[in-house]
């Protein structure tokens, strides 16, 4: 029985924010990377690592019902 | 709306897509075998993992994704792509409290949320203030849907019919839908206009970054006219005031809402949530790009515009593209009208069922049988939808003011939830104190013109407020013991090891 509410999964994800809303780049758009700002790199790789972050957690590390439901339900 | 043309063909084409949803009515009939509320408000509890997850999306994103967004994108710039952290986190948000809600829905047949925490704390009280909030929150929200389709309706039909004839035209056929078809009718024609709607944005946004000349001439004609686009604007305080702030408010008052909830219960398999809440969460990054990049675009073809024109770029770029790509324009906007229908059907039977469980056999109907229930909770879903369209005509300024905020009460039912599946000492007082302290301390900053203060808005002060109320008190009033004995044998137990 795996509860997907953990205190790493939970910081991990404070800190993915903090890093996902640009602070670091504050009035700056350089420099450019493949016509882009790097500011906006690294808030969408941010973004991409809360929800593979979060998907690897639904998948891996939430089974509740199998052990209480199902089992119920014979 | 009012700037694309398409004229006749379009209301054949749209009387198509209107019709189709009718037929799915009619076909999620013949499949609601027994004519009980659980039946008609949660298709028995038996969607499937694809159906959920187009009806999950179908639900999140309204007209607003092509107006609203765009509009967004194309005033703000890049920045705009801080859209996609603030959609993935609603799903990691109400993955806080998913898996022992979905158990517990299961186990004692939860219909509304609110069913959840009346049977937690056990108090009749916090079912009827949960049930007031929910409706308070969520009604101006269909009011802005349904004004949306008449709007929709009137653009597609190049203003041959009024604005009126388009509200209570949709409106009638969503009616109809979902009477016919409850749950399943709902869910299987959010399935269509998921996938019509996700086409019409992803095809929208290649043709759109197309008629502007790719997107790295685009990338480079904003970099050059506009440079403050490219850049992140403001302040670290602004930008935790209108980011940082938004995220947390967002994040957890959209989890909030009562139909994304149901969405959990009606789950028919853990494994069904999870892949649909897995899906969900690269959906932000398919619509924010899109956005983005359509935002953009409508700034090479159309610079400088302000305000509320700039909501209409996505009208004003099919348009542009009108003599091409006759057909995807039409298409489109039946996407958009799929869009905005789709997100209103949800709503409208939610609040149905939250008016028939919450309010109606709590005051003193208790003793009917299913069959009555629901056919109240039909009547309840005509007069939700009647009030809507009588409300979409009204142009009161408390009405339109309420859609803003809807999403900072919503939040205010968090700390119970998250806290109630956590902390088996927490009792009804705390839970009731909080809540009613927290909406009140919203409602006076709201008052008093306090929208935003310092880095954070209104909302978040009151939710820290409510969850403050809820530690404190819970630690000082401990529930009795024959009430301790129930919480933990009817909400802990289950998820100890080894039972």
């Amino acid at each position: 029985m795996k509860d997907p509410n953990t205190k790493w999964f939970w910081g991990a994800i404070a800190l993915l924010l903090l890093i996902a809303v640009p602070y670091a780049f504050v009035g700056r758009s350089n420099p450019l990377i493949g016509g882009f700002p790097l500011w906006i790199i690294v808030s969408f790789g941010a973004s991409v690592c809360i929800a593979v972050l979060s998907a690897l957690v639904i998948q891996t590390r939430w089974t509740l019902a199998k052990h209480i439901i199902e089992k119920e339900e014979g | 709306m009012d700037s694309v043309s398409v004229g006749q063909s379009a209301i054949f084409f749209l009387l198509i897509y209107l019709s189709s949803t009718i037929v799915i009515g009619f076909l999620a009939m013949r499949r609601n075998k027994a004519n009980a509320p659980m039946d008609y408000f949660l298709g028995g509890k038996l969607t499937g993992p694809v159906v959920l997850f187009f009806t999950m999306q179908a639900t999140q994103y309204s007209g607003n994704t092509f107006f609203g967004f765009t509009g967004m994108a194309y005033r703000s710039g890049l920045i705009w792509i801080l859209i996609i952290p603030i959609v993935c986190i609603i799903i990691t948000t109400q993955l806080s409290f998913a898996p022992r809600l979905y158990v517990l829905s299961k186990k004692y047949h939860y219909l509304t949320p609110a069913d959840y925490y009346a049977d937690r704390y056990g108090s009749s009280a916090l079912r009827l203030l949960i049930a007031f909030i929910s409706i308070a929150a969520m009604f101006p929200y269909l009011m802005i849907q349904a004004q949306a389709t008449g709007h929709a309706f009137e653009g597609i039909t190049a203003g041959q019919f009024p604005f009126w004839t388009g509200v209570v035209f949709i409106t009638t056929v969503m009616l109809i839908y979902i009477i016919i078809g409850g749950w399943r009718g709902v869910v299987w024609s959010d399935t269509l206009q998921g996938v019509m709607l996700t086409i019409a944005i992803i095809a929208a946004t290649a043709l759109f970054v197309s008629a502007a000349g790719g997107i790295g001439e685009v990338m480079r004609y904003v970099n050059e006219t506009a440079p403050e686009k490219f850049s992140v604007p403001g302040t670290n305080k602004t930008l935790t005031a209108s980011w940082l702030s938004l995220i947390i408010a967002s994040g957890i008052g959209f989890a909030m809402y009562p139909q994304s909830v149901q969405k959990i219960y009606a789950a028919r398999s853990e494994k069904a949530l999870k892949t649909g809440f897995t899906l969900m969460l690269f959906v932000p990054f398919i619509i924010g790009l899109c956005t983005v990049f359509i935002g953009l675009s409508a700034w090479k073809i159309y610079p400088g515009l302000q305000g509320a024109d700039s909501d209409q770029i996505f009208a004003l770029m099919l348009n542009n593209i009108i003599e091409n790509h006759y057909w995807f324009v039409v298409f489109a906007l039946c996407g958009i009208m799929a869009a905005i229908m789709s997100t209103s059907s949800s709503v409208v039977l939610s609040l149905s069922s939250i008016f028939t469980r919450d309010i109606y056999q709590l005051l003193g109907v208790k003793d009917v049988d299913e069959k009555t229930v629901t056919r109240v909770g039909r009547i309840f879903t005509v007069v939700i939808l009647l009030l809507v369209v009588l409300a979409s005509l009204s142009t009161s300024a408390t009405l339109w003011r309420l859609t803003e905020i809807k999403i900072e009460f919503l939040m205010q039912l968090f700390p119970a939830l998250i806290l109630g599946l956590y902390w088996p000492r927490l009792a009804k007082w705390p839970v009731l104190v909080g809540l009613v302290v927290g909406c009140t301390v919203l409602a006076t900053m709201l008052l008093m013109g306090l929208k935003q203060w310092g880095y954070f808005q209104a909302g978040i002060y009151a939710f820290a407020i409510n969850i403050t109320i809820c530690l404190v008190l819970g630690l000082l009033m401990k529930p009795d013991e024959e009430e301790s004995h129930r919480i933990a044998t009817r909400f802990f137990h289950p998820f100890k090891p080894g039972n």
